[in-house]
């Protein structure tokens, strides 16, 4: 009784202080458009000021680092948002709660490149889906410590790396497929195993950021974005290779939907799934536009890992959607049994 | 005049010298003492001090430790949750929305060291502010929040969110004296950075200012030096009160009467002397009178002994002529025989008185030397049985119906054995008392001394009743008594006990109504080199007596007669009565026969002893030492180094004299 008055105590302190200090949202008495985004890309500022000035209006976006966080945040704060940018495989997922067909945001879809457009195309989305942006894993490596080859199996890279440093994604979906299992039909446990006794030798760290790990002597080879590898290239550790491996490269997308049929949220949407935008956006994100577009890349590597992207593309199998059902049970396996690991791992 | 005016000033300045080496000897060691345990106390303080200082630093620091791990544990709970990360990872409609959530979980972290907070993202070239609340103060440090995933990571995270936290000085320091309660502010000390690292806990630090606290950690042990100060003080004040006192009874006891004393005679006047001095002089007379008690005392012994002198003297005196009656009675046959036992009889008592005044003597001068008597020496048992025999007729001296003879001749003469001679002494007296016991108040014991084979026997034989056989079969057992109303049963086996430890026996033979024979079996001991165990006598011989006793020489007449009866041999004479004739004759003689001395140890009214007649006139190798008092150790050590050998002068009537080849 004594500490929840004083938990109430504290709070109405705490709240007056909050109420008298000035908060920084801006004076401009402008409409907010809420959007929840992976972390990174729409800080710049042009995003803002592209959008306001098209739009009339203000975004405020939350970001999300993974997946699992993408999911607990849409479920718990969903009627706050009016636009989504999320990872296709959570689709499946999230779809019954986000179709909303009288958008007319899918026609942008017209202009992708042919092959992502067949894509879309196949996935049946809704009106107010489109694509935002679209990427690959790939094996950013330290040509120093590690060699591969895009005809080394899986075997042969964890081989190669030994005893050396692995950074993996934190999304267990990722890192399963280097397992080359399907994941709709896999037990957590089939699963666990056999990635245990994949990387039995390595000193595995699972980040989705760039972190201290890469400049590590012992660093072999990270499996992640081309956007990590691009900035860890180009900022850090210049003699990094990134490699697009044939089997184990595969093309994910970032989804765009339009939760609400409000103009502002609509006039975002189309903004943010335009060529124009999306084109430009690849600079700040360091991933790809759906539009197949190079023109607005300024980053030579980024343009250089864009062509052999989109040379490689038809070659490369898509990330496939999974349901929540699976994709929970797949992540509860992932940080019950590879936390573990990871924990046994570290301590040794 | 000038001398009597100036030894008062000398006693004065004599007197202020041994006052001022007093308080010297009382204050300078202590004043020493004071300054080496000051110097050896400030030595261990300052390194004691150096060391607390270097302890209280790390104390201090290893307490900023433990608050700021503190602090950082409720900024990774507060980072850690959902909530907060929600928050900063959220735009403003967002925000608006769970800002009551995050203000709950900020209720949470309980810091009253937080005055605020500033949030912001930096990262990609994009600074944006998130949130600040709470007052700014001019001490803060500038938190990293570094993700990996959800997680906080600040080894892998990426670092995209900086938390500054705002700290309030007076509630730190309270903070820090509640993790340790020593800690103090402090005006002059010298100030603390507590943010001195880069680090706060788990949490890297981007940007801080400095925290500069004056706070120490309470030095409990200062007053080590006042309780050593007051320890010191008390010292030095005893020490001061110590010489007054001593200067005072200086004063008092010395120089104030010297004083008096001094100017009492410089003034020709008495100086009234206090109670204290009277009653020390009457301690003082006391002490002298007991002195001379004391001198008394030792007079008394001194006469006593003389005395004890004089007797041995008087008893020297009158044996060697009661010897010679005794002699003349027993070989004349003119008297009738009543009237020879009668007159022998008397002479015996007249004996017994002599040795009786001797024995007193004896047993004075032996008392002290009982240790002596403990050890198992070579003894004259003729000696020591005449005595023992003599002990008993003075004890029986009113029952004349009771005689205790000692019968000795020729081989009685010269037998030693080893024995303690207070042992001996009580074994033999005990047994003649059994026989005179058993005597039933009427009768004969006869005390007699042989040698038979080197086995000296010394038998006890008394006419009394005699033993039974069942009981003389267990005589000598412990506990057992024969006749006796208050016997122990302790004599006998006392007196067996003793014998078969100098390698004796003792006997008893009896039969009843005829009389009882205790015989002592002894080994008998070497003759010692001082004693003379025989005269050897050649013809011609001549044979010079030299004593002051007539009746001595009566008895050398008869035995050098009776000697040449019984041999062919001729042997003359010579009798001098004084050392003076001796030498004359020596100076004079112009013979050339082969001559013995007999010489006795003293003579009446000369200082000169037989002993230094003999050395004086250098006839040593023919003389022999003819003396009563054998048993003086002076005489027999001085007789062994100058190798004369000594014969005791009560038997003379029954020494061996031999005939030489």
């Amino acid at each position: 009784m004594r500490h929840f008055i004083l938990s109430i105590l504290q709070s109405i302190f705490f709240t007056s202080l909050f109420l008298s200090q000035p908060s920084f949202s801006t004076s401009e008495n402008l409409p907010e458009v809420n959007i929840l985004t992976w972390w990174g890309y729409l800080v710049s500022p042009w995003v803002q000021e592209t959008i306001m000035k098209q739009c009339h209006v203000k975004i405020s976006f939350d970001e999300f680092y993974t997946n699992d966080d993408f999911l607990r945040r849409f479920h718990e704060y969903k009627n706050l948002y009016d636009i989504l940018i999320f990872p296709n495989m959570d689709y499946v997922a999230l779809k019954n709660e986000i179709i909303n067909n009288n958008s007319d945001i899918y026609k942008n879809a017209e202009d992708y490149e042919k092959y992502i457009k067949r894509n879309y195309d196949q996935a049946k989305y809704p009106h107010n889906i489109t694509y935002f942006l679209i990427s690959f894993n790939g094996f950013l490596y330290n040509p120093n410590t590690i060699s591969l080859s895009k005809k080394d199996t899986i075997n042969q890279i964890f081989e190669k790396a030994n005893s050396k440093i692995v950074i993996l994604s934190e999304e267990p979906i990722y890192v399963f497929n280097l397992l080359n299992l399907n994941i709709n039909q896999v037990t957590p446990d089939q699963a666990f195993s056999q990635f245990a006794a994949l990387t039995k030798n390595s000193k595995i760290i699972v980040t989705n950021t760039i972190s201290d790990a890469y400049g590590d002597p012992q660093f072999a080879f990270a499996y992640t974005w081309p956007g990590i590898a691009i900035y860890a290239i180009e900022t850090k550790y210049k003699n990094y290779r990134f490699m697009i491996h044939p089997k184990f490269s595969l093309v994910s997308a970032d989804l765009l939907a339009a939760l609400n049929n409000r103009k502002s949220t609509q006039c975002v949407a189309n903004v943010m799934s335009s060529k124009e935008f999306l084109s430009k956006m690849q600079n700040d994100a360091l991933y790809f536009s759906p539009y197949g577009d190079s023109n607005h890349i300024t980053d030579s590597l980024l343009r250089q890992m864009h062509n052999e992207f989109f040379a490689s593309l038809p070659k490369l199998k898509w990330f496939n959607s999974i349901s929540e059902k699976k994709y929970s049970e797949l992540n509860r396996a992932w940080y019950y049994y590879f936390r573990l690991y990871l924990n046994n791992e570290q301590s040794k | 005049m000038k001398y009597t005016d100036e030894k008062p000033d000398k006693i004065k300045k004599d007197l202020s010298s041994f006052k001022k080496a007093i308080s010297n000897s009382i204050l300078f060691p202590l004043f020493l003492s004071i300054i080496i345990s000051s110097i050896l106390f400030l030595g261990i303080y300052l390194q004691d001090n150096a060391k607390r200082e270097a302890f209280a630093e790390q104390d201090l620091q290893a307490t900023n430790k433990i608050f700021q791990s503190e602090l950082s544990e409720k900024l990774a709970i507060l980072a850690s949750s959902n909530v907060f990360f929600d928050f900063i990872t959220s735009g403003e409609v967002t925000r608006k929305v769970i800002l009551p959530h995050f203000l709950e979980q900020l209720t949470t972290l309980q810091a009253k060291s937080i005055t605020g907070f500033k949030i912001w993202y930096n990262a990609f070239g994009v600074k944006k502010d998130i949130y600040k609340f709470g007052k700014p103060s001019k001490q803060y440090a500038t938190l990293k929040l570094c993700y990996a995933g959800t997680y906080l990571d600040n080894k892998y995270g990426s670092c995209y969110y900086y938390m500054r936290v705002f700290l309030s000085r007076q509630a730190v320091i309270n903070n820090l004296q509640k993790i340790n309660n020593n800690i103090q502010s402090c005006e002059n000390c010298h100030p603390i950075n507590l943010f001195d690292s880069f680090k706060l806990g788990t949490f890297i630090i981007s940007d801080k200012s400095n925290f500069f606290v004056k706070i120490k950690v309470d030095e409990k042990h200062d007053h080590i030096f006042y309780y050593y100060l007051i320890i010191m003080i008390v010292l030095l004040f005893f020490a001061i009160f110590n010489r007054n006192r001593v200067h005072r009874l200086i004063n008092v006891v010395i120089t104030k009467p010297l004083e008096d004393l001094v100017n009492g005679i410089k003034n020709n006047t008495l100086p009234l002397l206090s109670e204290q001095a009277l009653s020390e002089i009457n301690y003082l007379v006391e002490q002298i009178l007991i002195w001379k008690k004391q001198l008394e005392k030792i007079r008394e012994i001194e006469k006593e002994a003389a005395i004890g002198q004089l007797t041995t003297q008087v008893v020297h005196d009158i044996r060697s002529p009661l010897s010679a009656l005794e002699m003349a009675i027993q070989s004349t046959t003119a008297l009738p025989e009543d009237i020879r036992i009668l007159i022998r009889k008397a002479v015996w008592r007249i004996h017994d008185i002599a040795n009786g005044l001797l024995q007193i003597n004896k047993q004075l001068e032996t008392a002290s030397q009982n240790n002596q008597n403990d050890i198992a020496t070579s003894q004259l048992l003729t000696s020591s049985i005449n005595m023992i025999v003599v002990e008993k007729r003075l004890q029986l001296y009113s029952n004349s119906s009771i005689e205790i003879e000692s019968h000795f001749d020729a081989s009685s003469y010269g037998l030693f054995a080893k024995v303690q001679v207070s042992e001996f002494n009580r074994l033999l007296s005990n047994l003649i008392n059994n026989a005179v016991e058993a005597l039933d108040k009427k009768g004969k014991v006869i005390v007699s001394l042989c040698c038979i084979e080197n086995n000296i026997k010394i038998t006890i034989i008394d006419n009394g009743k005699g033993i039974p056989p069942e009981i003389l079969k267990k005589l000598g057992q412990r506990g057992l008594t024969y006749d006796k109303q208050n016997g122990s049963g302790l004599g006998l086996h006392h007196a067996k006990m003793c014998m078969e430890r100098w390698s004796g026996q003792l006997n008893i033979t009896s039969k009843l109504n005829i009389g009882t024979i205790a015989t002592l079996s002894l080994p008998k001991a070497e003759i010692p080199s001082w004693f003379l165990p025989n005269i050897p006598l050649s013809d011609k011989q001549l044979l010079i007596v030299i004593d002051d006793d007539d009746s001595i020489h009566e008895i050398w007449k008869k035995r050098i007669r009776e000697f040449q009866e019984t041999t062919s041999l001729t042997i003359y004479l010579k009798h001098f009565y004084s050392p003076e004739d001796l030498k004359l004759w020596i100076m004079n003689k112009s013979d050339h026969l082969s001559v013995k001395y007999l010489c006795d140890y003293e003579f009446i009214g000369h200082s000169e002893t037989g002993f230094d007649l003999i050395i004086n006139e250098n006839i040593v190798e023919y003389s022999v030492l003819v003396t009563s008092r054998f048993e003086d150790h002076n005489i027999i050590n001085k007789c062994i180094k100058e190798k004369i050998n000594i014969m005791p002068k009560e038997f003379a009537s029954i020494v061996p004299l031999i005939e030489q080849q």
